[in-house]
């Protein structure tokens, strides 16, 4: 018997459900010589701009507890870069590609789209309306259920690609905002993004990072992003790409059993560039022992204790 | 030549000095592969700490590559306490290296704590032009001086300066670096400045080698997450190269020092 761990989100059909998250894993080029990129199922993009973004400026990173903070500030080469010399290599080496686009207006959220629908290989759209890190859009979008709804209806237009909408953990009814994204026409649903925190340098008296407040990323979240994704898989029929300090196989099934059809790894990769790959042996372990043939008999099995 | 991820073993592991270790690790792809200039990430199994810590390569003798470490806070203190025969997870050699200097170039070492280790590998790299080799040591006290012997051992000229006067000049370093130039004044143009330490002290060896005209590498710390290139969390601002002001319509931008350095031109980097 085999197992089948395929997963299909819309139109996009991952050989696995185990992807990469949006900034923790570059553009895979610079992870060939510590993972193994065959084992991954897709790899989704550092945020993309339209045009360059410088980011802010150090210190940008700060470990926490179980966690890091982070105001990186979306720095990145611009789309059009994008297209010529990072598509490229993953299109050859046959790497499923997740483009996360990030506007500070509509009009470039659409201009984003449309450029990448165009581009050879890349296989799905993330929307990314949760960037706590830069002074306009991004997480303005996540946050004010009207502007979501207008930005996602735009973008939908724009492309016949599988559309993924990211959602931020900062809001107090998450469910409303997945029910707006199902209701747009998106694909799937990604979550969660940063929560928004911050550390102080108590001898200076001073914000460690110079953006003042950075996202929260790690196992320090994994409890509440774990919460997240099982309100969300109740509220809405769209798949899910659950994520949020995603650490070991147990902690991937955990999300795959409140309802997610894949996940993401996002900063475990930075000190285990191989685990993804671990993940994905040990899903394939886990079925086999539970006597279960394909991933998405796991998908939202969780079983509640009757009242 | 690439990075690998691996488990090693702690193959020696001693104090030598006030808060300073040396750690030797068996690695014959580490060993083999390092070049001088570059650094590791370093974990410690099960202790609780998410990222990897970077530190420099400090000496490669067989199979085995020595790390050198002062302990600043919980990752080199739960460091300092591990026996020889414990693992560590290594990713590395990363960064790039200082280059390698012209058979008729004279090298001023600069360096201050924990930034000597890899001007010692570079000297013990060139050690057949450790003649033309001149170390300055920066610290704040005799206690910490490290590496005095070795670099004179490897033959090069070493000098010693402290804040407090208690061992060498009373001063900074900078003004035996200053000094080291007027005296090598006639073969100015062979002159080649490599420089680790402190952030204040690296400004000043980049100002002084912008002043002066010679080449100056500095190689610069900032928190690193990844050490691959892919967080974007370590960098520091620099003037584009020509490549990158056309790619990037603007003139400065932020470089990661885990992948693009740590080795930069000083004269590239702007002080924030
Ligand atoms: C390229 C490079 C090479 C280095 N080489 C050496 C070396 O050869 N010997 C040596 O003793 N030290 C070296 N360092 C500095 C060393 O990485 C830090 O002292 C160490 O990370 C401190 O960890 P900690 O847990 O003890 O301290 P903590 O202060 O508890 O660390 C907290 C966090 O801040 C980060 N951090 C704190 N200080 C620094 C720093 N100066 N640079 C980078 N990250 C920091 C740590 O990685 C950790 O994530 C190097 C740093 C870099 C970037
Ligand atoms: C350094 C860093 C950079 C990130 N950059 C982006 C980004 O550009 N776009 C985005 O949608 N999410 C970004 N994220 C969020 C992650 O993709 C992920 O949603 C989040 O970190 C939670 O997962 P984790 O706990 O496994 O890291 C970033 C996270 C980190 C730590
Ligand atoms: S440490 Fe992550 S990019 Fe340099």
């Amino acid at each position: 018997m085999g197992i089948n761990l395929s997963v299909q989100l819309g139109k996009l059909k991952l050989k696995n459900p185990v992807t990469v998250a949006s900034g923790c894993f570059g553009y895979a080029q610079e992870m060939e010589s510590v993972a193994d990129l065959s084992q991954i199922g897709a790899v989704i993009s550092k945020g993309l701009t339209l045009e360059p973004r410088i980011g802010n400026p150090s210190p940008r990173i700060v470990e926490t507890p179980s966690g890091m903070l982070n105001a990186i500030g979306l720095q990145n080469d611009g789309v059009d870069v994008f297209i010529k010399k990072k598509l490229p290599y993953l299109k050859e080496n046959n790497i499923q590609t997740i483009a996360n686009i990030n506007g500070s207006t509509i009009e470039e959220y659409e201009q984003l789209a449309e450029r990448l629908s165009g581009a050879d290989g890349v296989g799905a759209l993330e929307v990314n309306i949760s960037c706590p890190n830069v002074k306009h859009g991004g997480i303005e979008f996540g946050v004010d259920p009207k502007a979501c709804e207008e930005v996602l209806t735009r973008i939908r237009k724009k492309t016949g690609l599988t559309l993924i909408a990211k959602l931020s953990p900062n809001v107090t009814h998450i469910q409303e905002f997945a029910k707006i994204v199902e209701g747009v026409g998106c694909d799937a649903v990604s979550l969660v993004n940063t929560y928004v925190g911050m550390a102080v340098d108590v001898n200076k008296r001073k914000p460690i990072l110079t953006n003042i407040t950075g996202g929260l990323s790690g196992p320090a979240i994994r409890p509440l992003a774990v919460r997240l994704t099982w309100q969300v898989a109740q509220a809405v029929k769209i798949p899910i790409l659950g994520m949020g300090g995603i650490n070991s196989v147990q902690d991937a099934l955990e999300f795959f059993i409140v309802g997610a059809t894949a996940i993401s790894i996002g900063t475990a990769n930075f000190y285990n560039p191989k685990l993804s790959a671990e993940i994905v042996a040990g899903l394939e372990e886990y079925l086999l022992k539970h006597n279960l043939n394909d991933i998405s008999q796991l998908t939202g099995s969780l079983e509640l204790n009757k009242k | 030549m690439s990075q690998q991820q691996q488990t090693v073993l702690i193959s020696s592991h001693t104090q030598i000095g006030e808060g300073y270790y040396v750690v030797g690790v068996a690695s014959p792809w580490l060993a083999q592969a390092s070049q001088p200039g570059q650094f590791v990430m370093c974990r410690l199994p099960n202790a609780n700490l998410l990222w990897g810590r970077a530190f420099s390569v400090y000496d490669v003798v067989g199979d085995e590559v020595f790390l050198l470490y002062k302990v600043m806070g919980r990752g080199t203190s739960l460091l300092s306490e591990k026996k020889v025969g414990e693992q560590l997870e290594i990713i590395g050699p990363l960064g790039n290296t200082f280059s390698k200097p012209k058979p008729d170039q004279f090298l001023l070492l600069v360096g201050g704590g924990v930034g000597l280790p890899p001007l010692y590998f570079y000297a013990k790299t060139y050690q057949e032009q450790a003649s033309q080799m001149r170390v300055m040591i920066g610290a704040r006290d005799k206690e910490n001086v490290i590496l005095e012997e070795e670099f004179k051992a490897l033959g090069c000229q070493v000098e010693v300066s402290t804040d407090d006067g208690s061992a060498g000049l009373k001063g900074l370093v900078t003004e035996l670096l200053k000094k080291a130039i007027r005296n090598n004044s006639k073969i100015k143009d062979k002159l080649l400045i490599a420089s680790c330490g402190p952030n204040p002290m690296l400004k000043a060896v980049s100002a002084i080698g912008i002043e002066e005209k010679i080449p100056t590498e500095i190689s610069m710390e900032e928190s690193m997450a990844c050490g691959l290139g892919v967080c974007i969390g370590c960098v520091v601002k620099t003037h584009c190269s020509p490549e990158q002001k056309e790619e990037l319509k603007r003139d400065e931008t932020y470089t990661r020092l885990c992948c693009e350095g740590p080795v930069l031109e000083g004269s590239r980097v702007i002080w924030e």
